[in-house]
């Protein structure tokens, strides 16, 4: 009995009230989690005109400032600034900014707040809501271009193009199920590759992309519209939406169809008489006249631009690109005037590449035509040799033995002139043998315009010309005197016959024979047609003293 | 045993009474110690204790809270109260928190848990300004040089810079300005937007009201350069103008040259003008103007002719239209189809570019001229010796001139082609062209001219006679006629296409 009398007082002493305090405070001794036993807002969704005030109500006294800490309000991921106020273990947050549409709210309770005794929330409180009762996400129903599906594959296109050049400028239209904001759709709108232009809303719905720039030829764009896009209460598209069209119905690039010379009118006419001469790619043509020009016919109308650059001759000859819009399927290369082939030259005609047609297909290769210039009809007159008669009246000397004294003249030879007042006066001969292009023929004129005898430090008196002539094949042999050695022309030759009067004087020196590269033949079928030497020619002699 | 605890009682008041034993309580006073408190910038906040504590315990629990975390601060003490000054400025019209909470010991041994909470406002209590509109709003559209509006709830501090709280995206140059009591800011490009562009803008917190309240949050916005009532400038047509600055380049007449190629459309020192069309641009109280400068540009004129471009202005100042003039003795050559390209550089003065480049081609109204013939004769007897039709110009074949002895080949009518025209002032600069030289026996000449007559008529001629011209047979000579654009001109430009020449000797003419 008495250990049930020591047990009483002891249970009354100690064990009673230590078992009271137990119960009364176990959350100083054990883990209770604090708890929201209350919030606000606590509905998801609040028509516009709602403005429910914003608290939480914790299960317990808490660490105020921590509890300030912890708790957030944040509008679309940006935390809200306010103030706080207490009212026992409410804790209210009244914002700085009034609840608006079209956002996302989200009241936040991290576990960072304790209770006196230090205990927290077993997680994050999170609460989101929002104002507007509309909870449908807006869809795309209708885009232009457009593709069968929405997560097309890269061959699903529309194609433009077919009329020009309207369809470089083809706006494009997202319709969607309902009005969404449209700062949202500039942000989530794209055209790729990007595209300046402007925005038309023919609907709230509806939105229409003009470009202001032209779509590039042969280019696939892709419209893209992210899931930033928003309805009018800030439903968001559920997934991207995607489509493409492509801008060009041509895909073949244009081929250079010929590449052929254009000849003078009036043509040549030799036996063939003078035509057009196709050049192949990579085969060397021979036959080219020095004076034609160039046609390159395309499979297509090719663009002005393209072919500007597109054509190149080595050796260098000077050359314009004529392209006529109204032919825009060919392009001429016209030698700038003066400007000619030269004889004998291999000439190579480079096409490059990107010449472009009007959906800018473009050429991918180089090609290479090759041609000779050989033609039979601009060869350039040539003196091959020259002949000196002293005197063009031997003939009539009485001691003359027949034989004309004509003498082969090469450089530096001394010529045979007459002493100055030594009479009679004699008139000598130079024949300048030429060889010369078919149907052409020599001139007088153009030989008297371009040849001079010059000489120095006086060494013979100033020329007296008498004539100068031209002995053709057919008159070669009427001539007289007669050609030395009784030399017959080829039909390819011509000589050009000098009567002067030289007289020697008793300075000594040299002379010289000078033919000016402007020496030209004269063609016989085109009067405007002229072969000119290639070079300056000259022939220098020594005087007899 | 209330024996027991009368002892236990009686011990602890004689262990209180000689400080064996301390049994009072720890209290705490603070500074500031109500809540919401104006606090000066730099004022230390404090807690006083009534016992001497763990200094080191206490210094780790006083806290400055504020609403982006702990704000770092000294302490130091003076005698039990624990002093704590921020190491920056407070923030003016921030909130912060004064907050000690803890377990804390007294020096004599003892522990209790303290908790202080304290809310406190630096400077002032205001609330910090929010921004309360903006024009355009978010996602708005507006034209290339209208302005953006930012309206706040207070008075701002307008000392401080906007490079330093205002940012655009892409970068773009501005000037702000603030209205309306200081509440209103007024943001304007330096020239324009950039056309059809999606900006940016951001306004962050280092903006401040007039108290040096910093904004309540950053805001930010976009909005569309897009304006109606300034669409991009259209190239309509080129219509052909008097080359004549002082009349300000008056029509000529002609036809408009769309973007197409027009044969003989223009005179050959006419001026272009620039024709727009006019946009339909409802609400637009003045249409957008090309801008000039961008036009200089675009402009490209192929074969180029010196020249420059105008602006033609109205009486009232204002530019009336766009014109091309070739420089005072330029001019557009015959066989040469001109291309005029107008690059999308063209932009109206918003910057808005032409959508399309615009590209015509003409060829000048220059009717072709030609020489029909030219006949050769002698001044006092003007026999002809020789008449030389065009299809033999230009060979180096002399013709045959046959004249009396003693008679020279000194007169020489060159007769044109219908569309030939001088006016009579003309007639000498003409012969200028017309030049007779010897080529054989010696070379001679040119001859000087004695005289010169135009024969108005179909077909029209010049004749012109020449001084010295020798008469002897077998002299070969050379009459040239002068081509290009430097060589015979007729009045409306047209000019012969190359040289014109004959060569022809002089033979006795047979009875």
């Amino acid at each position: 009995m008495k250990a049930i009398r020591v047990f009483r007082r002891a249970a009354k002493s100690i064990i009673f009230p230590a078992l009271a305090l137990c119960f009364s405070g176990c959350a100083a001794l054990f883990y209770v989690p604090l708890e929201i036993a209350a919030f606000s807002p606590s509905r998801a969704v609040y028509s516009p005109e709602e403005r429910p005030e914003v608290w939480v109500e914790f299960s317990a006294a808490v660490d105020r400032a921590r509890a300030e800490q912890a708790i957030s309000l944040s509008r679309d991921g940006t935390k809200l600034s306010g103030r706080y106020s207490w009212s026992g273990d409410r804790l209210s947050f009244t914002s700085y900014e009034a609840f608006s549409t079209g956002c996302r709210y989200e009241l936040r309770v991290d576990t960072s707040v304790e209770d006196e005794y230090g205990n927290s929330l077993q997680r994050d409180f999170v609460f989101r809501f929002r104002f507007g009762s509309d909870t449908i996400r807006p869809t795309v129903l209708d885009t232009h271009p457009e593709t069968e599906g929405v997560d097309c594959d890269p061959y699903d296109h529309e194609e433009l193009g077919g009329v020009l050049p309207d369809d470089l400028y083809h706006p494009v239209t997202v319709v969607f199920s309902e009005p969404v904001d449209r700062a949202g759709f500039f942000e989530a709108f794209s055209l790729s590759p990007a595209v300046t232009g402007r925005y038309e809303w023919p609907t709230d719905d509806t939105a229409v992309f003009v470009p202001a720039e032209p779509y590039d030829w042969q280019t696939e764009y892709k419209i893209k519209i992210d899931t930033g896009l928003k309805d009018l209460e800030g439903n968001t598209l559920a997934e991207p939406y995607t489509s493409h069209f492509f801008i060009g119905t041509d895909r073949t690039a244009p081929t250079v169809l010929s590449v052929e010379s254009i000849v003078p009118s009036p043509a040549r006419q030799g036996d063939p008489p003078e035509a057009p001469l196709v050049l192949a790619e990579n085969m060397i043509a021979a036959g080219w006249e020095a004076d034609w020009d160039i046609i390159i016919a395309f499979s297509e109308p090719v663009t002005e631009k393209s072919v500007q650059t597109a054509f190149s001759l080595t050796p260098a000859v000077d050359f314009r690109t004529v392209f006529d819009p109204l032919s825009p399927d060919r392009v001429v290369l016209d030698r700038a005037e003066g400007s000619r082939f030269r004889y004998g030259e291999t000439y190579v005609l480079q096409v490059k590449p990107g010449i472009e047609d009007r959906q800018g297909n473009k050429t991918a290769n180089t090609l290479f035509y090759h041609f000779v210039v050989n033609g039979p009809y601009t060869k350039p007159p040539s003196i091959f040799q020259i002949y000196h008669l002293e005197d063009i009246a031997q003939n009539l000397d009485p001691d003359w033995n027949g034989t004309w004294d004509w003498m082969l003249l090469h450089p530096l030879d001394t010529l045979a002139v007459q002493p100055d007042g030594e009479p009679p006066l004699k008139t000598s001969v130079f024949d300048f043998y030429f060889t010369k292009a078919e149907r052409t023929t020599l001139t007088a004129a153009s030989f008297a315009e371009n040849f001079r005898i010059e000489y120095e430090n006086g060494c013979i008196g100033v020329p007296a010309y008498a004539s100068i002539r031209v002995i053709s094949p057919a008159g070669a042999a009427a001539a007289s005197p007669p050609l030395p050695g009784g030399v017959e022309l080829a039909p390819d030759q011509a000589v050009v016959r000098v009567c002067v009067r030289l007289v020697n004087t008793l300075n000594g020196g040299t002379l010289t024979l000078r033919l000016g590269r402007e020496f030209a033949d004269q063609a016989l079928d085109n009067p405007a047609l002229h072969n000119p030497l290639t070079d300056d020619w000259s022939l220098r002699l020594r005087d007899p003293d | 045993m209330s024996k027991f605890i009368t002892i236990s009682l009686a011990t602890l008041a004689l262990m209180s009474a000689c400080e064996l034993v301390n049994l009072d309580q720890l209290d705490c006073s603070t500074y500031p110690d109500v809540p919401d408190a104006v606090l000066g910038e730099k004022t230390p906040i404090w807690i006083e204790f009534s016992s001497p504590v763990m200094k080191s315990e206490a210094e780790l629990l006083l806290k400055i809270l504020s609403p982006a975390g702990n704000v770092p601060g000294d302490p130091s003490w003076e005698g039990t109260r624990l002093l704590l000054t921020p190491r920056s400025a407070f923030e003016p019209g921030v909130r912060y928190v004064l907050s000690f909470s803890g377990e804390i010991g007294t020096e004599d041994g003892r522990r209790f848990t303290v908790s202080r909470t304290v809310p406190f406002f630096s400077v002032s209590s205001d609330l910090p300004a929010r921004l309360q509109d903006s024009a355009p709003p978010p996602g708005g559209t507006i034209g290339g040089t209208a302005p953006l509006t930012f309206t706040f709830t207070k008075a701002m501090d307008t000392t401080i810079s906007a490079d330093d709280y205002f940012s655009i995206t892409p970068r773009a140059d501005f000037t702000s300005e603030w209205t309306d009591d200081d509440t209103r800011l007024v943001i304007r490009p330096h020239s324009h937007w950039s056309p059809l562009t999606l900006y940016s803008w951001t306004i962050s917190a280092k903006l401040r009201d007039a108290a040096g309240i910093a904004l309540l949050r950053e805001y930010e916005g976009s909005f569309l350069i897009q304006n109606p009532a300034a669409p991009a400038p259209v190239v309509a047509a080129l219509r052909p103008a008097l080359n004549s600055a002082e009349d300000r380049f008056p029509p000529a007449g002609g036809a408009l040259l769309p973007g197409t190629r027009l044969d003989s459309w223009i005179g050959y020192r006419d001026a272009i003008r620039i024709e727009f069309s006019v946009p339909d641009s409802p609400g637009a109280d003045d249409p957008a103007h090309v801008d000039f400068a961008s036009l200089q540009t675009a402009f490209r004129l192929s074969p180029s002719v010196p020249g420059s471009l105008h602006c033609v202005k109205t009486n009232d100042g204002r530019d009336e239209c766009f014109v091309f003039a070739p420089d005072p003795g330029q001019r557009y050559r015959m066989d040469t189809v001109y291309h005029i390209t107008i690059s999308r550089d063209l932009a109206n003065t918003e910057g808005v570019a032409m959508e399309s480049e615009f590209e015509a081609w003409f060829t000048p109204n220059l009717p072709v001229i030609s020489v029909e013939q030219i006949i050769v004769s002698n001044a006092d007897s003007r026999d002809v010796n020789l008449t030389v039709k065009k299809e033999d110009f230009n060979s180096y074949i002399e013709l045959d001139a046959s004249v009396p002895a003693g008679y020279s080949p000194d007169y020489y009518t060159v007769v044109f082609n219908d569309d030939f025209h001088i006016a009579p002032e003309e007639v000498y600069s003409l012969a200028d062209n017309i030049e007779l030289t010897r080529v054989f026996p010696e070379t001679g000449g040119p001859y000087e001219k004695r005289n010169a007559v135009y024969l108005e008529g179909t077909p029209p001629g010049l004749t012109v006679a020449f001084w010295g011209v020798p008469a002897d047979y077998g002299t070969v000579f050379r009459l040239r006629v002068k081509g290009g654009p430097e060589g015979v001109v007729d009045s409306r430009g047209s000019y012969l296409p190359r040289d014109v020449f004959i060569y022809f000797i002089l033979t006795e003419e047979q009875p």
